[in-house]
């Protein structure tokens, strides 16, 4: 028996995606139309299809698209490429599609050399995987894209927060010879070049107004995000502040921690030790914003802890840096503390300090004294022993412990608020202020005044302790009287 | 699609499509005849022009529902369609689904 000759058209119909038919032979009707369209500037060159999210449909439309890359001249075998890769690519798009309701957009780019698809879903969106791997064979599912790829030349998922595009390309076959002349050829590659272009150009334009869109939006979402989980810390480490302060006999107590940011390094607190003893703790954690309030927090714990071990203001501070060391010195931070425990039993104060701002104490005569223990600041030398000095509470007016915050708080004009200032402030209010909450009001409001309308730039923290009832000693008139017979 | 069972052999012919949008109503016919004492299923898929992942796993689903039906029964693929064989290929299923054909 002879060869049998098949007439090329034939050969070419048969190896078409079945639903499609060669330009010029007699086919059933076309499908429809109406939901595809060739897009403007492009004639003959891109295709855009809506799909509906229902998976019977998904052939249909794809097969309509597929017409229209035939019509373009499309080799059969690249045909059957682009239907299988857009058939996953649009069941993956419905299957997980997030809202239910969005079409599913698809693009058909056909070029003289390549094809482009795009799909766009509304789905959550994936990683598209390094390394593309088929599933066991014994699994139903995941291996659409592994198909994609398989099929495809080039393969790119392009995510984003309101859609996300899967951009597939495929080589071309060599065109089938064209009975056009060749000036003719030439001239028609060259308009389809130059729509091609313009067509790209146009898309580069859009994705690239998606993308900037899409980062825009990531980040105001990545920003509230921020926000809320700072707000909440905040509120977390306003919670670690005492509420209530442990009594003190004859002394008021009056603290105040204000961060520069939501949350910060400084913080002061007040611990009851047995026999009516008051632990006072000041401390700034070096920096400020979450790693400096994270030390401040693991400082303030380990405080309450180790007051169950030692009374002694230095040996608290020589523990917890030992404890805190490792940690401190792996990034590179540091933390300065005071701590006072007054024990009015014995009328005493035991001071020890880590690298930290003086106590500054005024007597009932208006002296002031600056107590400053020698104590590195923990986390600088794992084995360091703290020095500790007491003084006495009996001829104590008011004491303020201060994180630098204050003396290095600024004005307009970029002058530092100094020690200097403080201690003036603290000399000359403690004559007029009987209680500490009213000295803390009142370096507030002096404060204020000097800050202007500059932010703080760093946390500003401080302790008062201040006597309750005795009578206030003014030493320029040496006239005793009661601070409840003082001007306010 | 049609069934028909000559003996212990079930016979599927007839799918012209077999993708994700059919995959349901295919595995729903083939589950109401298992259990019902055959002891293999043959799928002809010589007229499928078209096969994709989710008809591929409707086969994969097949075949391990039979095992856990009765492990004599087999579900073997025959006589794929260029198309159906490409994809088979593919997936590397062709041996899995059907073993000693081309």
């Amino acid at each position: 028996m002879g060869a049998q000759t098949v007439p090329a058209e034939l050969e070419l119909t048969s190896m078409l995606p079945a639903g499609l038919f060669l330009p010029g032979t007699p086919h059933p009707p076309e499908p429809r139309l109406d939901a595809g369209q060739v897009i403007e500037g492009a004639p003959g060159n891109a295709y855009h299809l809506s799909l509906p999210l229902d998976l019977a449909a998904v052939r249909p439309h794809i097969l309509e698209g597929l017409q229209f890359l035939l019509n373009q001249g499309v080799a059969a075998e690249d045909l059957t490429a682009c239907e299988l890769a857009l058939v996953e690519a649009c069941n993956n798009a419905i299957l997980y599609s997030a809202d239910r309701i969005t079409p599913v957009a698809i693009e058909l780019i056909c070029h003289a050399d390549r094809i482009d698809l795009q799909v766009v879903d509304h789905t959550q969106g994936f990683d598209w995987p390094a390394k593309m791997e088929l599933p066991d064979r014994e699994v139903e599912r995941g291996r659409g894209l592994f198909l994609i790829q398989s099929v495809m030349d080039e393969a790119l998922y392009l995510r984003s927060h309101r859609e996300n595009r899967l951009c597939m390309r495929k080589q071309r076959q060599a065109a089938p010879a064209r009975a056009e002349a060749p000036g003719q050829e030439m001239a028609e590659m060259e308009k389809q070049l130059a729509l091609s272009r313009q067509v790209l150009s146009n898309m580069a334009n859009e994705l690239c107004a998606q993308v900037m869109r899409s980062r825009v939006q990531q980040q105001e979402m990545d920003d509230r995000l921020l926000a809320h989980e700072l707000e909440i810390a905040r509120k977390i480490q306003e919670s670690l502040l005492p509420k209530t302060f442990p009594p003190l006999h004859g002394f008021s107590l009056s603290g105040f921690c204000l961060s520069a940011r939501q949350v910060g390094g400084d913080f002061y607190d007040l611990i009851e030790m047995p026999a009516g003893r008051v632990l006072l703790v000041v401390a700034d954690v070096m920096g400020k914003g979450v790693p400096a309030a994270l030390f401040a927090a693991t400082l303030r714990t380990l405080l309450r802890t180790a007051t169950q071990w030692t009374q002694s203001t230095s040996e608290l501070l020589a523990r917890i840096n030992r404890l805190m060391y490792e940690e401190l010195a792996a990034v590179d931070m540091f933390i300065t503390a005071q701590l006072a425990i007054a024990d009015t039993r014995e009328g005493l104060l035991q001071v020890a300090s880590a690298g930290h701002n003086p106590l500054l104490c005024v007597a009932l005569n208006g002296s002031l004294q600056a107590i400053s223990p020698e104590g590195l600041p923990l986390g600088i030398l794992p084995e360091f022993q703290f020095e500790e000095r007491t003084v006495s509470l009996d001829n104590l007016g008011a004491a303020l412990m201060f994180t630098d915050g204050l003396t290095e708080a600024r004005n307009a004009d970029g002058d530092l608020f100094g020690q200097e200032r403080l201690i003036n402030w603290l000399v000359e209010s403690r004559r007029t202020c009987r209680t500490a909450r009213q000295l803390t009001d009142n370096f507030l409001g002096e404060l204020a005044r000097f800050q202007g309308a500059c932010t703080p730039r760093d946390d500003q923290t401080f302790l008062v302790i201040s006597r309750e009832t005795n009578p206030c000693v003014h030493p320029e008139s040496s006239l005793v009287t009661p601070c409840g017979a003082l001007p306010a | 699609m049609k069934i028909i069972q000559q003996g212990d052999t079930l016979n599927v012919s007839q799918i012209p499509q077999l993708g994700n949008a059919e995959s349901e109503t295919f595995r729903s016919r083939m589950a109401a005849e298992l259990g019902t004492g055959i002891q293999r299923i043959e799928i002809d898929l010589s007229e499928t022009r078209f096969l994709d992942c989710g008809g591929v796993g409707a086969l994969v689903a097949l075949r391990s529902s039979a095992r856990r039906c009765c492990a004599d029964l087999t579900v073997q693929v025959l006589n794929p369609s260029s198309q159906a064989r490409q994809l088979l290929n593919l997936t590397r299923l062709e041996d899995f689904l059907a073993p000693g054909r081309g």
